[in-house]
């Protein structure tokens, strides 16, 4: 910090970046498990046209892209919760939509390893995170369960009163089924035909199509997690974790 | 409501010893060190509660015997077993020697209340629970050595003995007051969604397979010891499985602890 | 409110302190995670020349003590493994030079570090740090086969607080269990105890010692004081000794460093109090 701030000062400093590490927690950790993705642009995001959101394969550049992105998590779970009450209509067939929403699914993707530094100005601040994830997935065989490592980073702006997202890097080194080696063939079992149709759902690409980060296999290329925020003044001295 | 300097502080702190004490249980939980935990860190009134999928643990002395007398005798019984068939285990801290899994902690959402007199925190545990020496066949609870138990001693040979390891993923709320200069825990609340042996089972394939065996098979698995609150009181994942059922959410800024913000809706006076 | 030993400026600093010793200690989970283990020995070690030369790296083996023992291990023979790990990718495919450029093909690896306890001394010079890592590793081989194993283990630090930055003085690495993926870790050949009769036990094959465990087999090398800090084979028998609990002022008698009694059994500990 460029100036010495008095004790008033560094417990503001101090509250706001606690705001943040449950900001995150309850973004990545509450929420996905708790299946509200649908929710996450409005509760998470910054106002801010120039939103970026970075997966490993490409970024989804712009408010609208990346509320693309959401969107396509939830038309993929409002699909994948029907197919789950049809597979099952004794137990859930008298269920609402609203009650089967996520149900059977679930990302459960615990918050780790925290560096945070916000910003001398006080007008953003940035992190980064590893993620241990369990996540169980619909396949056109049934459910599998897969193994998540993964990092998070993110660039928040100060926004209304709260911490908001600004750009977030989001790259996986393993997205892999349980139970098996990381770099074999992924297991295979017979499609069960009340599932079959999710194969055909289409998630929105990125709109900047690049590799950003490879999940692992033998023959990667090193990957380092992404860098880590060092102390600094205001946001044009440092980087973004955006494009 | 705005606080002042002094109460903003008393606030800050508590979250680091709110933390301190989340992580502190886990490792001494790990170890079978439960009497150092609910000496330490623990409310001793009537309305401390502790709570799991399987129910709910009502007053400070039902938590405490249930751990006391139940987990450290267990961790005893089983190294006096290992001491018998390996040798170098006799003589050892008989709780904590080969203990080697932990309820592994990731970050906190932590929120204290406006008044200073509580804080409330929620975490997701990526636990492990693993065993140097590996883990024999056990006998069903009162039919072996051990509380309860007067059959008996099953004869253990080295060959009995695996690696075991597994991931036992959970989620927390716990409720902590500022009790007498101190912040202590008052109610702790376990949800456990799923858990498996490292590293040959898939447990969503799995549980898909079991309801195409069986359409009515459900994940519940009873009341293992005394409580006040049986369970269910919380549902682990399954295929077909509501959201909803697996209840508790991150706590919301709030101002004092009721039964509107508590993880034990109902023992929130401090007696 | 109880009486206060601290002064109010002096508790926000401690505020801090405890936010940035754990800072300091992910930073360490970063650059390992990605090799950089160089810009960690510069930018996360201490810096002052009488601190560099008591600082110290341990393993299950033994302690790597003085900045130059700790590079030479810590940086130099990873290096010099990372190389050894490059060179068949290199034989199978010419377009892949054997230079840094390459380094780390085919590996992974990734540390979450959980439960992170901490404790500033009261006296705010030092700090003691323990956490729980889960990693995931994997060396890959060129033809798309690769060891990949999921890694358990204590990691415990003092830290100093060296011109107002905190800083890793001692650190150590333990190695509880290394489970192959995609196998059953109960198939995983069993430990032996030294003291086995009726010729059911072997000689000493305790976790440190263990040639199914790659990471040890090929990491730990030779430490510059080689004695156990950890066996897996007793598990954590003295963590609530080993632990960190509140302390006014660093003692070297309890450090994470050689000088400790990390790894010791209680009479051994007991000798260091008299």
């Amino acid at each position: 910090m460029s100036r010495q701030l008095g004790s008033n000062e560094l417990l503001t400093k101090w509250e706001k970046r606690r705001a943040l590490q449950n900001l995150m927690v309850r973004f990545f950790s509450e929420d996905y498990l708790l299946r509200r993705e649908n929710k996450m642009y409005d509760t998470y995001w910054s106002k801010s046209d120039d939103v970026c959101l970075g997966v490993n394969n490409g970024y989804y550049q712009g408010s609208t892209a990346v509320k693309g992105y959401y969107k396509g998590i939830e038309e993929r779970t409002r699909l994948e919760s029907a197919l789950i009450q049809k597979k099952y209509p004794d137990q859930l067939g008298s269920l609402s939509e609203e009650e089967t929403y996520g149900m059977g699914i679930m990302d459960m993707k615990s918050l780790v390893a925290p560096v945070i530094e916000i910003a001398g100005d006080d007008a953003t601040a940035k992190g980064i995170w590893t993620i241990h994830g369990m996540n169980t997935k619909l396949t056109p065989s049934g459910q599998i369960s897969c193994w998540e490592r993964a990092y998070v980073a993110a660039d928040f702006v100060w926004e209304d009163e709260q911490w908001k997202v600004w750009h977030l890097l989001y790259v996986q080194d393993l997205d892999t089924p349980s139970g098996y080696d990381w770099v074999g063939d992924a297991p295979e079992f017979p499609v069960d035909p009340v599932y079959a149709e999710i194969a055909d759902f289409k998630f929105p690409e990125p709109n900047v199509k690049m590799t950003v980060y490879e999940t692992y296999s033998a023959n990667r290329s090193f990957y380092a997690p992404p860098a880590y925020p060092e102390p600094y003044e205001t946001f044009a001295e440092t980087f973004s974790y955006g494009l | 409501m705005s606080l002042s300097f002094k109460e903003r502080l008393h606030n800050a702190i508590g979250v680091q010893e709110i933390e301190r004490k989340k992580v502190y249980h886990a490792y001494v939980h790990a170890i079978a060190y439960e009497r150092e935990e609910f000496d330490k860190i623990w409310f001793k009134g009537q309305n401390a509660t502790w709570g799991h999928n399987f129910g709910r643990m009502v007053g400070f002395r039902q938590i405490y015997h249930n751990h006391t007398i139940d987990e450290e005798s267990r961790a005893a019984v089983e190294t006096f077993e290992l001491g018998e068939v390996f040798p170098s285990y006799m003589g050892g801290d008989p709780r904590s020697i080969g203990a080697s899994g932990v309820h592994a902690l990731s970050e906190l959402c932590i929120e204290m209340a406006n008044d200073g007199k509580s804080g409330r925190c929620w975490a997701i545990t990526a636990g492990v629970m693993m065993s140097a020496l590996g883990n024999p066949p056990r006998p069903k609870p009162g039919e072996g050595p051990g509380p309860g138990g007067p059959g008996p001693k099953p004869a253990h040979k080295a060959e009995d003995y695996q690696h075991f390891g597994a991931a036992s993923w959970e989620y927390y709320g716990a409720d902590f007051i500022y009790h007498e200069g101190e912040w202590k825990y008052i109610h702790e609340h376990v949800v456990p969604v799923f858990a498996q042996p490292f590293d040959m089972e898939n447990f969503g394939r799995d549980l898909y397979e079991k309801h195409e065996e069986n359409p009515n098979y459900d994940t519940w698995r009873g009341v293992p010891c005394q409580v006040t609150d049986p369970g269910p009181l919380s549902n682990r994942y399954d295929v077909n499985e509501p959201v909803h059922h697996y209840i508790w959410e991150c706590p919301k800024p709030y101002d004092t602890l009721d039964d509107e913000n508590s993880y034990s809706p109902g023992h929130n006076e401090w007696i | 409110m109880a009486k206060q030993f601290f002064s109010d400026d002096e508790l926000v600093e401690r505020l801090w302190d405890y936010e940035n010793v754990k800072q300091v200690m992910s930073k360490h989970f970063y650059c390992y995670a990605g090799d950089l283990r160089r810009q960690e020995l510069t930018d996360l070690w201490v810096k002052l020349p009488q601190n560099r030369r008591y600082a110290s790296l341990g393993v299950n083996t033994g302690f790597y003590t003085g900045m130059d023992d700790i590079s030479n291990y810590y940086v130099v023979q990873l290096s010099e493994l990372r190389y050894d790990q490059l060179k068949p990718y290199t034989e199978a495919d010419p377009t892949i030079t054997y230079d840094k450029f390459n380094l780390g093909r085919g590996i992974l690896n990734n540390n979450a570090a959980y439960s992170p306890l901490l404790y500033i001394a009261e006296d705010g010079k030092t700090a003691r740090y323990m956490c729980y890592v889960q990693g995931v590793r994997a060396v890959g081989n060129p033809d798309g086969t690769a060891d990949c194993r999921f890694m358990f283990g204590l990691v415990y630090a003092d830290l100093l607080k060296e011109q107002g930055q905190w800083k890793i003085w001692h650190l150590i690495i333990t190695n509880d269990h290394a489970i192959p993926a995609g196998k059953s870790y109960s198939e995983y050949p069993m430990w032996k105890d030294q003291f086995g009769s009726n010729g059911q036990n072997g000689p000493l094959l305790t976790g440190h010692q263990d040639p199914n465990n790659s990471y040890t087999r090929d990491e730990y090398g030779q430490p510059t004081v080689q004695r156990t800090v950890y066996d897996p084979f007793f598990g954590w028998q003295y963590l609530y000794q080993d632990m960190p609990h509140p302390y006014y002022s660093f003692n070297p008698n309890y450090s994470y460093g050689p000088e400790g009694c990390m790894g010791m059994p209680y009479y051994e500990r007991e000798r260091r109090d008299m």
